[in-house]
Parts: structure tokens; C-alpha cells; sequence
């Protein structure tokens, strides 16, 4: 069992990742069909990924309708959409015009955009709640977000035709500058942690811990 | 002084910085056309073999550049708009005092107005001029043509190019990277990909029709065999049809006759019976009609003796009276004689009548008896009233079946014998092998003509024209696409990425040999402990989220690695954990690290496996069933570790308000303040990373983290440093970190 | 002082019902202002506005419904500017579920008078959703045909009269990646640059768009010329409508913006009062929202 769990995953996860590492150094046409023929797999991979979460999604919810746990009737309802979404997608197609279209754009456009609408009112508490000028640093904070919100407005430019200019510069230096360093940081630890999952050092993704 | 000094100084610096940046500009284009000074065709390097790169350098007779244009625009118009500001300066006096005079005032808005239309004005008027004079120029382009050696050497340049302007040049910062002697800085460009194209384009239609031609022959074979196979089959199963139906005519026949066997006796008998009956009845019928002739003829008599006797009554009467006496002893004895025949008369008819319903029973049981027996035979022939006559029409039928099927059945054979033989297909087929092995020989000279290096030397010639006169380059010049086997473009990626790896796995390998090395304090993971606790002492469970991300993410593989070490003190607390997930996968990993955990402290008991679960893989359809659990069940910690997107603030504003404890690390970067402001800890950007070696303490883990800082501090070396040079005009530094 | 104590600990709903009221109110009355336009999104417009007619433009759009307000009027905007200007126009999508909102966009940029002459298959393509992200955008990279094998309506992309010519990457005369999340620009600018820098002797450049909140993340890239352009959220949509002069959703859905920051700031600042005030006299309150 350890050979199919650990050992053949960690064997194929070293010299995939060799080859690959290599691959982007070498422009030979070999290298190119290698990596075109590899894309294609991914992708095949990951459509069928979606099959996975399907197959999840309702076992769980299929279970929980069939021992009347709490909240099966949303299970119910979320089966009941799912199998008629998906019915109606086969057989009629989803082109503009067609049910499926209709389902999309009367309700799972708005529901989706409902959701996020909602982060401007979490947004505008949770701002309350943290802007508070309680140090140096909060107030450098506090006025560096009072300008760059202003500046992102038309009001901004309203009140003074200098403050979107101010807040493009927050935006493009200080704001850059944090960013970057962030960024550099993270592209090493990629780097890092890349290094580790090929030599075998990261194990996590195999599941089970080291 | 010292100030006066030191102001100096800075303004000598800056003038330093100043110098040496202004460029001659060509104002002007050379009015005779000239060729330019080296034309060269190189291999396009760091590529798949597919480019040839043409480079010649820039001619005076070229065409002014747009920005060189957009340059002499400047140049010109600043000085002319700072005369027109002193004039306007003038003006707005006058105007303002004239305005004085007259109790008014000079609206800035208009003047405002003015000045910008002024400027405008003279921007528009020198824009124009330059540009008409340098469009009045003729148009210089450069054509380019391409040819094969045996063509080149006869001036057979049959493969034009793109042709190309001449005010479309670019500035190579290092000319010898083309091979170049010339030190100008300019230079046109043009990039010939796949030169042997048409040969590649011809292998390619070979290729094709032989496919073509292959696929052809085998769809006919496949067809042929097919159509045979069908045939045989065909007649196959009208044999095993016609068999079939010899088999139940045989059966048929021998049920017919078995019927008939059985039938015939009982028929016969039957027959004979009513035949008996028959002869019973006409002999008694006869019998009958002799009795009842008899009696007539006795009337007759009687009646006569009667007559006669009434006909002679003189006569004497002794004679009558024995006559009569004579005819009464012959009534009598006909009397007597008719009382017998009616006697006889009646047991013959019910002897008759006997005889009939004997004889009819005996008939209707053989009938039954025989129906029985033809009912037992025809029991296989279903539908079949069993009777003969109905039997032997069948019979018929099949017996003409099976001599159509046998008619099919030869016609058949004929076919598959025609079909074993096709002489016109055959020799179309003959014929597309013939074209396919043509096609092949000509494809493998293709072939070995695109791997011979002298095969596929291409010759480029350069010409200038402006319409009116056209100069050619004196030679031509050859190029040869090769596939290059590294990208030396990105050499200094490569060493900057093997020097990084070396210092991490060094590092490891030092970690291994001194454990303790130092890590700074992460507060967010040292609160881990207080949260569980925390969590123990509710009696509530514990919530991880591990983010939006699949197991493909570095932020997800480091969110399971903290997840395994949460659940190992959350089992050894005997508290509990939930982990709802977006992704089955993830799901999966997350149950075999929590299932280890509990197993690892002794606690395999404890684990659960409902409390990993897959929720959706909707971004908000996951933060909706999140936000219920938290509401709902009120967690007493919360821990969101991974990538997550907009749905951070709502799963942290919720998780707030039900005052659990929350503990967030993510590398989006653009989460953060979100996670800040809403959580009591969070891990920014790569202390998530660093946290899986910051909770195990394993000297791997804590080896590749000082590789890290070991790369972070060069890069912040290399930015200080970098940024000093380039402040002074040196961009060596920043140049090594790009493409080569 | 109970009023600031109370204004301290001010209960999150009426929050969220003064933006509430404020958003709604400033779509019954819209004030129309006017968008000061940034660099960023300039930079956008002047490349779009320097390419020659004829040339092909590749708009990769990479969001879901949920973020429709602020990249919509977005995609709808540079689709415009494309027709306007007689650009080809290739649109895509690495998002499944932004599909139809892709399609949707191109029916509203097309619905102009204007743009009634321009043919599918000719002046732009669909070419639809691909799973796969960063795997698809480096397929492209080597065959365009090959990733797309059909379009959004399943016809062979090679049968195309547009993408006849459009093999790989370096094909397209400007990219931008107008996205919401992951896949999305980082994918552009890892993986799509390397083949976008094969073009000679001028690479192809890289535009971003995305939502305001990620807007930041991005100024790294532009600072380094990764990306030439960045549209931030509904104010860079604002900006690019009132650039090519075409004011839509993206303008009047500044207002309801404008006048949230507001409150917002409004709240903050009260808030601020609030705590000094207390503090000062009672030397150090903490009061915070429910």
C-alpha cells in the first residue's frame, strides 16, 4: 500500500518535476510537444475533476435527504435544481434562447451578484470598526484610506482636483512598493516549497501527513 | 557656509546626472537613397529552429521615426509657447487694466480659456509643419526577398517578404548580439519564421494525401470485407433459415402423417360405421318400403276383391257371399299380415333409430378420440387447428420458402464469388497504392532535404526603393534555422535558480546536522494552543477553512500541513473539528491528515468523519452554507488559512459577530487588510508557509525556511544596490534580472 | 457623551442601512459626475488608439456573474473602443460559469447602429470557455486551433475567416486579461508573457483589468512593465467610458460608489470624534460596534 500511496506518487512527482523544470530552459521542438501533449492532459484532467465534485456533492446531499438530517429540504432543492439544470442543458442546450440560458441569467446572475453586494455593508462596518486612530501607524492608515477612497470617486476630484492624483500615488509607490516586497517573498517560498514537494521533502498533498 | 556648500554640491550632483543624456537627433533624411552600411541573416536564437533573423542597420536615407518626429515636435513648439506666453503675459495686462478702468474685472475662466486655445493653436500649427515636412519625403521601404541556393545563384528570388518601412526601426542596446560592426544603435528588423515553409507545406499535403490515400484503401478493404461478411452472413443465415424451415416441414409432415395414421383407422371405422348404418338403414328403408309394398299390394287386392265383389251383385250370392267370406279370412290374414309389418315396420324403425344414435356416439367418441390424438401431435404446432388439410397448406408455404431462400442463396454465392473477386476495385485500389508509395518517396526526399544543413540554407536579398529609383544590397546573404538545444535568454534565470536551490538544500542539509536553528516569533501560531484550549473549555468546536484553492495551490498543501498539527491537539484536548471544503479533493487530503492526526495521539476513536465535508465548490454558495454553520453553531474558533477571495470578509465579519476567536494567514495579498481588521491574528503572505516549520520544529523544514530568508536577503541586497546604480545611470543590475 | 458612547458602540445594522438607503437613493437620483482619468487606464486607451485598423485584439474574460458589476461594463467598454476603431476583436473565457455574461457582452457592445456591418467569424470571435487556466493559456501559446478546437458556437475554428491567421499568441497585436480571480491576470503575466515576448521585434503587450479590491496587487506588475495598462474595478471602467466617450453602466454606477466612500468616511471620521472625545475624558475607553 505504501508504494501506491507514497512511494509511486513521490517517484512520479520528482521526475515529472525535473522534466518540467528542464523543459522551460529548452526551446528544442521535443521540449515544446512535450509540454503542448502535457497542457492537453491537464486540461482533460481538470474537466474531469468537475465529474469528482459532482459525484461528491450528491452523495452527501442525497445521504442527508435520505436520513432526514436537518436541512434535508435544501438538499432536496439543491438536487432537484441540479438534475433539472443539467437535464434541460443535454437535451436542449444552453445557447442564448434556451432554458438553461434563461436559469443563468434570471437566476444565478443575480444570486451571484446578491452574494457579493453583500461585502459592501460588511465592508463599510468592518471599516468603522478598524479605522480607529489609535497609534501613529493607525493614523498614517486612517488618512491614507480616507485619501485613496476619496481619490477613487468622482466626489474626490470634485473636492479637489489633486486628490485622485494623490491616491494614484499611494497607489503606485507606497502601495507598490508593500506589494512587492510581499510578492518577492512569496515568489521564494513558491520557489522553495516547489522544491521541496519535487525532492520529496513536502508531503502534504499525499494526505496522512509527513 | 557649510549649507551654501552642501546646496552646491547637490545641484552639482544633479547637473552631473543631467549630462550626457541628450541624444543627436537626425533631423533630416539623406536625399539620395543609400543603402545601408551591413545586412546580415542569423539563426533565430533561443527557438525551436523555426526563425531566421534578418538585421541591417539604418540608412541615412531612411524616413524619420514617429518619435524622433514626436521629439523635434517638442523641441520646436517649447520655445515658440514660451514667447506666446510672454505675449499673452502682455496682453492679459492690458486687458486687466482696460477691465480696471472700466469698473469690470477679467474673468480667469475665459482667459483660461484663451490661453489654452492659444497654446493649442501654435502646438497644432508646428505639429503640422513638421509633419508635412517629413511626409513630403518619399516613402523609403526596404523589400526583402527570399530563395532557394539553385534560385539565388540564377537571381531567381521567387519567395517574397513582408516588406518593410523604414521608419520602423528599433534600438538594440548591444548590436553584437546580431553580429553587427557597426555601432549604430538603430536597426531594422525583420524576422523570417519558417523559411522552408513551402517545402513544410509540401510535406505536409504529402503527408495528408497519403493518409488520405491510406485511409481510402482501408475504408474500401474494410468495405469489401464488410460487404462480404455481410453477405455471408446473409446467406449463412438463410441456410440456417432454409434448414430451419426443412426441419418444420419434416415436422410438419410427419405430424400430418402422424395424423393421418391415427386419423385414417378411425376415419375408415368411422366411415365404415356410417357406411354399416348406412346399408342397416337402406336395408331396413327397403325392408320397410317391401312391407309397406306388400301392404299396398294387399289394399290393392282387397280393394279389387271389394270392387269386384260390388261390382257383381246378381251373382249368385253363395258365391259372393264365399267370396266375401274368402276375402274377409284375406283381410284378416292381411290384417294380421299389416299388424306384423307395422310391428316389424316399428322395430325396424326403432332398431334404426338405435342403430343411428349407436352408431353416432360411436362415431362422435371416435371423432374425440381422434381430435384427442391429432390435439397430442399438433401440440408443437402452435396455432395450428391440426387439422391435415390446414397442415398441408403450410407445408406448402414452406415448401415455397425454402425454394426462394435456396434461389437467395445461390444469387448469393454468385455475389460473394464476384466480391472475392473484384477486379475494379482491386485495380483502383492498385492504383492508390502506387500514388501513396509516390507520395511516400517524395515525402522522405522532403524529409531529407529539411534534416541536410545544406538543404536548407536559404539566401535573403535586400533592395531599398522610394518609388522612383531602387538599390539592391550587392550580395546576398544565407542563414541556416537550427533548434537550439537551451534558451540563453534565460541563463540568468536558470543560475539564479540553481544558486537557490543549492542554498536551500544546503541549508537543509546544515539544519539536519544543527536542529535549533532561530525563527522570530509568529504570534498568530503561538496562539494556536490558547484557541484550542479556548474551544476545549466552551465545549464548542473548532472551525478550519483551508481556503478556495485546490491541492494544486502552495497555500492549500501549507493549510493541510498547520491542519494535521491543529487536529493532533485537538485530539489530544478532546475537543472537536469541523472542515468544510470547496473541493472534493482537498476533502480527501483533509480526512487522511485529520484521521492521522487522531490516530498519531491514540485517539483513532475520537475522528470523525462527517465532520470533513465538502460543501460546494461555488465561491459564494460556500460562504452561504459558512456563514449558516457559524451562526448556527457558534464556534468558539475560527481558523482560515489558505487563498481565499472576496468571500474573506464575509466569513470573518460573521465569524466575528458570534465572538469566536479567529486565526487567518493567507497569501492574497489583496485579503489582507480584510483579515486584519476582523481577525484577533493573521499570518501574512509567506508566514503561512513558514508556519508548518514553525509549529514541527523539523530541521527540514526549518532548513528551507533559512533558504528562504537566504534568497530574500540577496534580493534586498540586489534592490539597494540596483537602485543606487540606476540612480546614477548604471542599469547593469537591472538589467541581469531580465531576459537576456 | 451617552450619544458618542452610543455612536461608538453603534449597532452594524443601521450601518448597513444608511448604505443601503444611500445606494438606493443615488440610483432614483443620479448626479452624473465627472471621472478624472488615471495613467493606468490611459495607457489602455492610447495602445488601442495607436494599433492600425485590421489589427486583432484578444480580450480574455475571466470572471463570473458575481463580479459583473464592476468588469461588465469593462468588457463591453473595450469591445467598443475595438469596433470603433475597425480592430478584430478574439474574446475567451478561462471562467465556465462567465460564459454566457462573455456572450452577453458582445451581444450589448454589437448592439449599436454603428457596429451593425461587423460579422462573427470575421470582425470578432467567441471562442468560449476553457477549463484548464494556466494549461490553456500556454496551449495557446503553442496552437490556438488546437486549445479552441471550436467556438462558443461549435463551429471549427479553423473554418473561421478571423482566426485563419491567428496560430499562436504572437499572432494577436495586444492581450488583455480582464479578470476577477484565479485563473486570471497572474496566469497572463506568468505564462502568457513568455510567449507574448516571442513576438520580434516588439513583444505583444499585456493589459490588465480587475475588481477594485485587487487592483493593488497588480501596480508591481505595471510598475515593471509586465502589464502596460491597468483598469481597477468600476472607477476603471468609468475612466475608459468617459475616455472613449461612451458613458454606460460603469459611469452611472459611480454615483451609488461615490456616495458609499462618503458615508463611509463620514462614519469613520464621526466614529474617530467619538473615540477621541471619550478617551480624553475618561482616559481610555474601548467601544466598539457590535
Amino acid at each position: 500500500m505504501a508504494l501506491v500511496k507514497r512511494r509511486i506518487p513521490l517517484a512520479l512527482a520528482f521526475c515529472l518535476g525535473v522534466v518540467f523544470a528542464i523543459q522551460y530552459y529548452v526551446p528544442h521542438p521535443v521540449s515544446e510537444t512535450v509540454l503542448t501533449r502535457s497542457n492537453l492532459w491537464v486540461i482533460i484532467i481538470t474537466s474531469f475533476s468537475i465529474v469528482l465534485g459532482l459525484s461528491s456533492l450528491l452523495h452527501i446531499h442525497i445521504g442527508k435527504m435520505r436520513t432526514l438530517a436537518p436541512g434535508w429540504g435544501y438538499s432536496a432543492v439543491l438536487v432537484a435544481s441540479l438534475v433539472t439544470t443539467a437535464a434541460l442543458g443535454f437535451v436542449l442546450g444552453k445557447d442564448p434562447g434556451s432554458p438553461v440560458f434563461w436559469i443563468y441569467t434570471t437566476m444565478y446572475v443575480p444570486l451571484s451578484g446578491t452574494m457579493f453586494s453583500i461585502l459592501a455593508f460588511f465592508i463599510a462596518s468592518a471599516a468603522y470598526k478598524a479605522f480607529r486612530a489609535r497609534t501613529l501607524e493607525a493614523t498614517i492608515l486612517l488618512v491614507a484610506a480616507i485619501v485613496v477612497m476619496l481619490g477613487n470617486v468622482p466626489i474626490g476630484f470634485l473636492m479637489h482636483k489633486y486628490i485622485p492624483v494623490v491616491g494614484n500615488w499611494i497607489y503606485q509607490n507606497p502601495n507598490m512598493a508593500a506589494q512587492r516586497g510581499i510578492l518577492l517573498g512569496l515568489s521564494l517560498s513558491f520557489v522553495a516549497t516547489s522544491l521541496k514537494i519535487i525532492f520529496g521533502i513536502e508531503r502534504a498533498y499525499l494526505g496522512g501527513g509527513d | 557656509m557649510m549649507r551654501i556648500v552642501g546646496a552646491g554640491i547637490f545641484v552639482l550632483f544633479f547637473l552631473f546626472l543631467a549630462c550626457g543624456c541628450a541624444k543627436e537627433l537626425p533631423r533630416e533624411r539623406a536625399k539620395k537613397l543609400i543603402l545601408p552600411g551591413e545586412f546580415k541573416a542569423i539563426d533565430a536564437p533561443n527557438d525551436d529552429g523555426n526563425a531566421v533573423l534578418l538585421v541591417w542597420s539604418v540608412a541615412p536615407s531612411d524616413n524619420v521615426r514617429p518619435q524622433v518626429m514626436e521629439d523635434v515636435i517638442k523641441e520646436k513648439t517649447k520655445p515658440l509657447l514660451d514667447k506666446t506666453d510672454e505675449a499673452l503675459k502682455g496682453i492679459k495686462r492690458v486687458l486687466k487694466e482696460e477691465a480696471k478702468s472700466k469698473g469690470t474685472t477679467l474673468s480667469s475662466e475665459i482667459w483660461k480659456r484663451v490661453e489654452e486655445g492659444v497654446h493649442d493653436a501654435v502646438a497644432a500649427r508646428v505639429r503640422g509643419e513638421v509633419e508635412s515636412f517629413y511626409s513630403s519625403a518619399p516613402r523609403v521601404k526596404y523589400i526583402l526577398s527570399m530563395a532557394r541556393p539553385e534560385k539565388a545563384l540564377r537571381d531567381e528570388w521567387d519567395q517574397p517578404l513582408p516588406e518593410v518601412d523604414s521608419d520602423k526601426s528599433f534600438a538594440s542596446e548591444n548590436p553584437k548580439y546580431f553580429g553587427l560592426k557597426s555601432a549604430n544603435e538603430m536597426l531594422h528588423y525583420l524576422e523570417v519564421v519558417e523559411p522552408y515553409k513551402k517545402l513544410k507545406e509540401e510535406e505536409s499535403k504529402l503527408t495528408k494525401s497519403i493518409v488520405k490515400n491510406n485511409t481510402e484503401i482501408e475504408k474500401t478493404l474494410a468495405a469489401l470485407k464488410k460487404d462480404m461478411n455481410r453477405v455471408r452472413a446473409d446467406m449463412e443465415r438463410k441456410k440456417s433459415k432454409r434448414e430451419e424451415i426443412t426441419a418444420q416441414l419434416k415436422e410438419i409432415g410427419s405430424i400430418a402423417a402422424a395424423i393421418r395414421e391415427v386419423s385414417a383407422p378411425v376415419e375408415e371405422a368411422i366411415a365404415e360405421k356410417r357406411k354399416r348404418l348406412e346399408e342397416e338403414i337402406n336395408s331396413l328403408t327397403a325392408a320397410l318400403e317391401v312391407t309397406s309394398r306388400e301392404m299396398e299390394t294387399m289394399l290393392k287386392a282387397l280393394i279389387s276383391g271389394v270392387d269386384q265383389l260390388t261390382a257383381r251383385p246378381a251373382e249368385k250370392a253363395e258365391s259372393f257371399t264365399v267370396a266375401i267370406r274368402e276375402l274377409a279370412a284375406r283381410l284378416d290374414a292381411a290384417e294380421k299380415k299389416r299388424k306384423e309389418l307395422d310391428q316389424k315396420t316399428e322395430s325396424l324403425s326403432s332398431e334404426k333409430n338405435k342403430l343411428m344414435v349407436q352408431t353416432e356416439r360411436e362415431i362422435e367418441r371416435d371423432k374425440k378420440e381422434l381430435e384427442k390424438k391429432i390435439e397430442s401431435l399438433t401440440a408443437m404446432r402452435k396455432g395450428l387447428a391440426g387439422k391435415p388439410e390446414v397442415l398441408e397448406a403450410e407445408m406448402k408455404e414452406l415448401g415455397k420458402k425454402i425454394i426462394s431462400l435456396t434461389t437467395e442463396i445461390e444469387e448469393d454465392e454468385k455475389t460473394i464469388a464476384v466480391l472475392e473477386k473484384p477486379t475494379e476495385t482491386l485495380k483502383k485500389m492498385e492504383d492508390m497504392k502506387k500514388e501513396v508509395q509516390k507520395a511516400r518517396s517524395e515525402r522522405d526526399q522532403i524529409r531529407k532535404r529539411l534534416k541536410d544543413p545544406k538543404e536548407m540554407t536559404y539566401y535573403f536579398k535586400l533592395e531599398v526603393t522610394d518609388g522612383k529609383e531602387t538599390l539592391a544590397y550587392p550580395t546576398p546573404v544565407t542563414a541556416l534555422p537550427v533548434a537550439n538545444y537551451f534558451n540563453w535568454a534565460k541563463l540568468n534565470n536558470f543560475v539564479l535558480t540553481v544558486l537557490f536551490s543549492i542554498v536551500v538544500m544546503g541549508l537543509i542539509a546544515y539544519a539536519k546536522r544543527n536542529p535549533n536553528l532561530f525563527i522570530r516569533k509568529i504570534s498568530g501560531l503561538d496562539a494556536v494552543d490558547e484557541a484550542v484550549g479556548r474551544a476545549t473549555e466552551m465545549g464548542k468546536h473548532i472551525l478550519y477553512f483551508t481556503g478556495l484553492l485546490g491541492m494544486g495551490s502552495l497555500s492549500t498543501i501549507a493549510s493541510t500541513n498547520i491542519l494535521g498539527r491543529v487536529a493532533r491537539k485537538v485530539a489530544q484536548h478532546d475537543s472537536q473539528i469541523k472542515v468544510p471544503c470547496n473541493d472534493p479533493i482537498v476533502m480527501s487530503v483533509c480526512q487522511e491528515v485529520v484521521k492521522e492526526a487522531y490516530t498519531s495521539v491514540g485517539r483513532p476513536d475520537a475522528y470523525r468523519d462527517d465532520n470533513i465535508f465538502f460543501v460546494s465548490n461555488e465561491q459564494f454558495s460556500f460562504t452561504a452554507a459558512a456563514d449558516g454553520m457559524m451562526m448556527r453553531d457558534r464556534p468558539a474558533t475560527n481558523f482560515f488559512l489558505g487563498y481565499f477571495y472576496a468571500e474573506a470578509l464575509l466569513l470573518t465579519e460573521v465569524g466575528a459577530s458570534v465572538g469566536a476567536i479567529q486565526i487567518a494567514g493567507t497569501d492574497a495579498l489583496n485579503q489582507l487588510p480584510f483579515f486584519v481588521t476582523t481577525c484577533d491574528y493573521t499570518l501574512i503572505g509567506e508566514e503561512l508557509y513558514a508556519a508548518s516549520a514553525y509549529l514541527s520544529r523539523e530541521p527540514v523544514l526549518l532548513g528551507s525556511l533559512k533558504g528562504q530568508d537566504a534568497g530574500k536577503l540577496f534580493l534586498a541586497v540586489l534592490v539597494i544596490v540596483g537602485a543606487i546604480l540606476s540612480s546614477v545611470g548604471i542599469n547593469y543590475l537591472t538589467r541581469l534580472l531580465e531576459p537576456l | 457623551m451617552s450619544v458618542l458612547t452610543k455612536l461608538l458602540a453603534i449597532d452594524r445594522r443601521i450601518i448597513f442601512l444608511v448604505i443601503a438607503a444611500a445606494v438606493v437613493l443615488s440610483l432614483f437620483f443620479p448626479m452624473r459626475l465627472e471621472v478624472a482619468v488615471t495613467p493606468p487606464v490611459e495607457s489602455i486607451y492610447k495602445t488601442i488608439e495607436s494599433l492600425p485598423e485590421g489589427s486583432v485584439v484578444l480580450v480574455s474574460n475571466d470572471y463570473d456573474p458575481s463580479s459583473k458589476p464592476e468588469l461588465y461594463p469593462m468588457s463591453v467598454a473595450l469591445f467598443r473602443h475595438c469596433f470603433k476603431k475597425n480592430l478584430k476583436v478574439v474574446a475567451m473565457t478561462l471562467w465556465v460559469t462567465g460564459e454566457g455574461l462573455i456572450a452577453d457582452a458582445l451581444n450589448a457592445a454589437l448592439k449599436d447602429e454603428r457596429f451593425k456591418d461587423k460579422k462573427e467569424g470575421e470582425d470578432y470571435v467567441f471562442l468560449g470557455a476553457k477549463v484548464g487556466g494556466s494549461a490553456v493559456i500556454m496551449g495557446m501559446g503553442q496552437d490556438i486551433a488546437g486549445t479552441f478546437p471550436k467556438d462558443y458556437k461549435k463551429r471549427p475554428v479553423t473554418d473561421l475567416p478571423l482566426m485563419k491567421n491567428l496560430k499562436t499568441l504572437t499572432d494577436f497585436d495586444y492581450v488583455v486579461s480582464i479578470a476577477a480571480g484565479s485563473p486570471g491576470v497572474d496566469d497572463w503575466v506568468i505564462y502568457g508573457s513568455e510567449y507574448l515576448r516571442k513576438k520580434k521585434p516588439k513583444r505583444v503587450e499585456l493589459a490588465a483589468g480587475c475588481t477594485g479590491v485587487m487592483a493593488t496587487q497588480y501596480y508591481p506588475y505595471l510598475d515593471s512593465g509586465q502589464i502596460n495598462g491597468l483598469l481597477g474595478g468600476m472607477k476603471g471602467a468609468a475612466e475608459y467610458e468617459s475616455l472613449i466617450q461612451w458613458k454606460d453602466q460603469g459611469t452611472y454606477q459611480m454615483d451609488a460608489e461615490s456616495v458609499t466612500h462618503i458615508i463611509i468616511i463620514a462614519f469613520v471620521i464621526l466614529g474617530n470624534i467619538a473615540y477621541f472625545t471619550i478617551r480624553k475624558s475618561r482616559g481610555n475607553v474601548t467601544g466598539e460596534a457590535k
